[in-house]
């Protein structure tokens, strides 16, 4: 049997072990009750330290799979009930349990690292980026047919790595796009297509590409081009109801909720989420008050609408941003002065 | 001073000139930046003979050798370029893979891991010498000892590319930077130190006569943990010496 981890993956080691001793378990390896193996050899088996090892234990400790007693060793709880097979990767979603909400992320990008590209200076690290993956350029198609595309002048699209190709196409479509920094650090860039010479579009979509050629714009300039009319965000993933998690960091969630603030948006303004079909998974998640709920979802093979369930934010919600918060991100911090100043 | 108080003191200088990364902001500690002035740098480092009679250069991934890169194509030049943290290793960017127009965007990081081709450590060995080195840095003091974000990356890249023994004693290590990251301070020597013959500002060039450059390899005990798994070309390095595939080192 081989146990080893793949050291490569964004998937932290540990939770690796977590993984497969979930899968050992399942599969019917120990019984209700019984000894697990001595720690040094679980440990050997995974090539893993023993801090490594203790934090993939602990972590079904934590869901009272196992249960560990002092001098004694490991056992598998005695209420254990083995689930009768195991899920295939469609499944896994659907039958994963939400207990740990990162855990349920980290699932999910098991498989996008199967299909995802790297990005220049954050390699695989899904925390701090949101990828490209194979074949997203048939999420662009699919957006060039719908009307609220079509119908639009002035576009939001994140900065996300899985938005490069429609981020092209909107230049090529002589929209204006208008572009958070990363992490909104230096607020927000506008690319207006008529000032990209032809054949460079694809460097003015990429990150880099946009310190060239877009133009930093205040929340007040947004506001005077007349609103936004359609936004688009990638995804670290979303549910068929549209709640959607991204890096973590909910800079999604800060961008519209300024806009709305300011009035650039309304509850009717469409966002689009655009994501690999791993990304799309059919739990339900509840959404927190926070949450801003995407109309509808585009990946490589599909479009979802979604069946409107939840409302959108209707603007920023002061209690929970911190001084930090607002420090780190200067439109927020203008516009919270501006509030207070009613 | 040690390094990181001279990395410190210069920053404080160094952000009023310095352009933000598209990713990190003005974070320092994890790029190089861009600065005020670079194109001067550029122009003063191309008009060299050194520049002038190279055919591949090795030019580092910091934000501040953009336009010296884009130049370089213009040139009709050889680059090669580390990836980001090497984690995705090293890029073989020709002058023929770029259309007339775009230097300037193609050779941005975020693109030119898709104009160029990724090369092996064995093709880098069997097809070229490296003719010139320029990279950025932190600081660099006037005996040419330069530090750059903190993670030795610099000298591991010098170290590879002397076991492949495609640099030897002589090639010549350029340091491109602003005057601000140019400092009159005494730093302690380590013998990984990989120094410069040359420093580059928008104003001048400083010439370093007979900098140390480590002959050793790479100094597998001394790797930060992590590094052979996060860095590909040193397990393909470590590949290559068990083949017995490595040029003879030669002490000097």
């Amino acid at each position: 049997m081989n146990y080893s981890i793949d050291r490569n993956s964004p998937v932290p080691a540990y939770y690796q072990i977590t993984l497969d001793l979930r899968q050992r378990i399942s599969a019917g390896e120990w019984r209700a009750g019984n000894k697990l193996p001595p720690e040094l050899e679980l440990m050997k088996q995974y090539d893993v330290s023993r801090m490594t090892f203790r934090q993939a234990i602990g972590e079904l400790v934590k869901e009272g799979i196992l249960v560990r007693r002092r001098g004694v060793g490991t056992f598998l709880s005695q209420g254990y009930v083995p689930v009768e097979q195991m899920p295939t990767h469609e499944q896994l979603h659907t039958s994963m349990s939400l207990k740990g909400d990162s855990d349920f992320r980290n699932q999910v990008w098991l498989e996008l690292r199967k299909v995802a590209k790297p990005d220049s200076r954050f390699h695989w690290d899904f925390e701090k980026f949101v990828p490209d993956f194979e074949n997203s350029d048939q999420c662009v198609d699919s957006i060039r047919k719908m009307d609220w595309y079509k119908d639009s002048k002035v576009l939001f699209i994140a900065p996300d790595n899985s938005l490069v190709c429609i981020r092209k196409q909107a230049i090529e479509d002589c929209k204006q796009l208008i572009i958070a920094t990363y992490g909104i650090a230096r607020g927000f860039l506008i690319i207006d297509s008529k000032n990209i010479p032809p054949g460079c579009e694809a460097f003015a979509a990429t990150l880099d590409g946009i310190e060239h050629f877009g133009q930093p714009i205040s929340l007040a300039e947004i506001k005077a081009l007349g609103g936004i009319d359609l936004l688009i965000t990638g995804i670290s993933l979303v549910t068929k109801s549209g709640v959607r998690w991204g890096k973590g960091h909910g800079y999604f969630d800060l961008e519209w909720g300024m806009f709305r603030e300011l009035g650039a948006v309304q509850e009717n303004t469409p966002i689009v989420a655009i994501g690999h079909d791993c990304q799309v998974v059919s739990v339900d998640l509840e959404p927190s008050e926070v949450d801003t709920i995407a109309d509808a979802i585009i990946t490589p093979t599909r479009v979802i609408r979604v069946e409107k369930k939840y409302p959108k934010p209707n603007g920023v919600l002061w209690q929970y941003i911190s001084p930090e918060l607002r420090n780190q991100i200067p439109p927020l911090q203008i516009l919270f002065s501006q509030s207070m100043e009613g | 001073m040690n390094k990181s108080e001279a990395r410190e003191h210069v920053w404080e200088e160094l952000i009023k000139v310095a352009k933000p990364d598209s990713r990190y902001h003005f974070n320092f500690n994890e790029y190089i930046p861009d600065f005020v002035g670079s194109h001067k740098a550029t122009e003063k480092l191309v008009s060299t003979q050194i520049y002038q009679e190279a055919q591949t250069i090795f030019i580092t991934p910091d934000n501040c050798l953009e336009g010296l890169r884009a130049q370089a194509v213009k040139d009709g030049k050889t680059q090669i370029v580390s990836t980001y943290g090497i984690r995705r290793g090293i890029v073989e960017l020709k002058p023929e893979d770029v259309s007339p127009g775009i230097e300037q965007y193609a050779v941005l990081l975020d693109m030119i891991e898709q104009v160029g081709n990724y090369i092996s450590l064995e093709q880098l060995m069997g097809k070229y010498k490296l003719d010139l080195i320029v990279t950025g840095a932190s600081a660099v003091n006037k005996s040419g000892v330069r530090f750059g974000k903190g993670h030795g990356f610099f000298d591991l890249e010098w170290a590879i590319f002397y076991e492949l023994g495609v640099v030897h004693q002589n090639t010549p290590i350029v340091a491109f930077v602003h005057d601000s990251q140019y400092i009159d301070v005494d730093l302690e020597l380590s013998p990984y130190d990989t120094l410069c013959d040359y420093i580059v500002t928008p104003t001048k060039i400083i010439h370093i006569p007979n900098p140390q450059k480590p002959t050793a390899g790479v100094i597998w005990e001394k790797l930060e943990s992590g590094m052979i798994d996060d860095i590909p070309p040193l397990r393909e390095l470590k590949e290559l010496e068990q083949q017995g595939k490595l040029p003879k080192k030669t002490s000097s």
